[in-house]
């Protein structure tokens, strides 16, 4: 016998709006899907807001720094480059002069790095260049003599305890979860040794590709050291949703992106359940979910359009913002992701900065 | 020769714009490229984007055009970079390390910024230099030598009164840069400016090498003002220019090595 109203004895009879795909997704004009609900928390714009990560990270420091809010940077463009030059030194892309950084292992390695407990000095020298390994592409062309290196290494690091000391709410996106490590210590770089910077060797360098565990682990590690040296803090993480540029793992490259997206999402989702500081922001279902029929992916189906950009931002505000007008009041998005350069696309200055980019061998 | 500020070290050291060695072998003549002779840029942009040397020097080379294969042309232009990029400090202090100097200090407190970018800053005020140069060397001359501007000026106080007997006092706030740091900003102008020789075939003349103390600044007896030599200055400038002159006359055809 069926009862006339569904709602008197169904469980999904009192669910919110959101809950359903038809009123929350297929039934609205995508621009208007948001899956993000109202964050945890309420950002002013009093709060130090850090970023890192992959490139998608980027927008998030662009909106921020031209929305009223605080974009917390500890190592600053230097007032007497500029922000152009700077930004081709690596200031001003994110909270600190880190780079890309897109995996846990790599943001755990920098805090421990930063607190003097991952002592890892190495050096690569090309010709008369010196390269930071956990930086490689942090200046065009490496740096001018080791002593400059080691006395930036030594700036940088002073600048990135400083911030985690003194950040509200820190926003990291995670990109891969494919690294390379050093056989002798584990030490995980940005890309793999020998694309663009260093020199490979299969007996130095190993592939490995996280696990979902490994990735919950380094992220819990991450936030258990953060919290003692800053109790206050509050993490945010994002899934970007950029395909891989190439992938190691003798498989398809659409398959490899689908296991490293899956298991990132899945990590961000057991953080986010299991810490009470950690909170998941969907910038990777805005910009993949099927409602926008894909309309948020460049030709290259790997460049994040500025649009998508724009509703990830507005929805960022409206979760988490005290006012959430606040994108209004930002220039239109001048920012995609995907590409390891600046350039144009559709007449509008796409400007991250990506070394991903460099495993994207022409043959 | 001719060139900008730095010819007057070379005009009050010869008492005059022309010169003609004991010896008889050498005349140098002296040109003044002031702004009021000389207006607009050393290197002109046409409409069409291609570079034109200042049609005032032109003129006043023509004089020499017939006779250029035996003529020589010292260019002292500009050569002031390193304090177009920072000589007074006002706000952040920055710090550098120079490749070829890491035995200069760091200042404690001070931002650390990447030689390569200063070196793009020092790059962005020379950028006339090297179209400019490049011009020169197709003229048809015996050789270009293109004179490095004088190391800097030891003394902050030195600097300081300089300017402000020059009637550009600092404001109130702003500090003369460490030493170091002037010195490493003109190694770095060094390094720019050797650089574009090399590619447009100027000769690089360094500053005398009696003229730089132990330390690498002016010697304190040359000094002039802020950042310029003095006659003296200028006539170890003359002398090293007629030897350089001289040997390449010796050498093949007279031409200078870069």
């Amino acid at each position: 016998m069926k009862t006339k109203d569904k709602s008197l004895t169904c469980p999904y009879g009192s669910l919110p709006e959101t809950a359903f795909w038809r009123r929350a997704v297929s039934a609205l004009p995508p621009a208007q899907v948001n899956p993000a609900g109202s964050g945890p928390f309420i950002l002013t714009k009093q709060h130090r807001i850090a970023t890192a990560g992959s490139c998608f990270a980027q927008h998030i420091a662009h909106y921020l720094g031209r929305s009223g809010y605080l974009f917390w940077q500890t190592e600053p463009t230097p007032e007497l480059l500029g922000e152009e030059l700077g930004r081709e030194f690596g200031y001003g892309l994110f909270s600190a002069r880190y780079g890309n950084i897109y995996t846990s292992r790599q943001l755990r390695q920098l805090l421990l790095q930063a607190y003097g407990r991952f002592p890892r000095e190495e050096i690569w020298r090309a010709g008369e260049r010196w390269i930071d390994p956990l930086r490689p592409f942090i200046q065009p062309e490496g740096f001018a003599s080791e002593t400059e290196l080691r006395a930036d290494r030594e700036q940088h690091l002073a600048a990135v305890r400083h911030l985690f000391e003194t950040l509200d709410v820190f926003v990291f996106t995670l990109g891969l979860t494919e690294t390379w490590l050093s056989r002798t210590d584990g030490t995980a770089y940005p890309v793999c040794p020998g694309c663009g910077a260093g020199v490979f060797s299969e007996a130095k360098y190993m592939f490995h590709n996280l696990t979902c565990e490994e990735v919950v682990e380094d992220l819990r590690e991450f936030v258990r050291e953060l919290r003692a040296v800053n109790p206050q803090a509050r993490v945010i993480l994002t899934v970007s949703p950029v395909p891989l540029v190439a992938t190691m793992a003798q498989t398809h490259v659409l398959l490899a992106t689908t296991y490293s997206k899956a298991v990132l999402r899945v990590a961000a989702e057991t953080l986010a359940r299991a810490e009470e500081a950690v909170t998941y922001f969907p910038a990777f279902e805005i910009i993949t979910g099927s409602f926008n029929r894909g309309a948020y992916f460049g030709e290259n189906l790997r460049d994040v359009r500025p649009e998508g950009v724009e509703h990830v931002m507005r929805c960022f505000f409206e979760c988490f913002a005290q006012d959430s007008s606040a994108l209004a009041a930002t220039p239109a998005p001048a920012a995609a992701e995907g590409e390891s350069r600046a350039r144009t696309l559709g007449g509008q200055v796409v400007d991250v900065i990506c070394d991903e980019g460099q495993l994207d061998v022409e043959r | 020769m001719f060139g900008h500020s730095h010819m007057w070290a070379i005009h009050s050291a010869l008492k005059g714009r022309s010169y003609v060695s004991p010896e008889g072998d050498l005349r140098i003549q002296v040109l003044l490229c002031g702004t009021a002779e000389f207006p607009s840029d050393l290197t002109l942009l046409t409409h069409g984007g291609r570079e034109h040397i200042n049609p005032a020097l032109v003129g006043a080379l023509a004089p020499y055009h017939a006779t250029r294969q035996g003529c020589w042309l010292a260019s002292y232009v500009q050569g002031s970079y390193a304090s177009r990029v920072l000589q007074l400090e006002i706000g952040e202090r920055i710090e550098f390390v120079h490749p070829r100097r890491p035995d200069l200090p760091l200042r404690s407190g001070a931002r650390l910024v990447p030689y390569d970018a200063i070196r793009r800053l020092m790059e962005a005020e020379a950028k006339q230099l090297q179209p400019f140069l490049g011009r020169l060397a197709k003229l048809g001359y015996a050789g270009v030598l293109h004179l490095e501007g004088p190391p800097p000026i030891s003394s902050n106080e030195h600097v300081r009164s300089a300017l402000e007997r020059a009637g550009s006092s600092p404001p109130p706030e702003a500090e003369v840069a460490p030493a170091s740091l002037r010195l490493k900003l003109w190694s770095t102008q060094q390094d720019v400016v050797r650089a574009v020789c090399a590619r447009t075939g100027a000769k690089y003349v360094p500053p005398p090498p009696d003229a730089v103390d132990e330390h690498g600044y002016m010697k304190q007896e040359l000094w002039k003002d802020s950042i310029h030599g003095n006659h003296s200055y200028g006539a170890q400038v003359i002398t090293q220019v007629q030897a350089l002159v001289r040997s390449a006359a010796r050498t093949e055809k007279g031409r200078v090595a870069p």
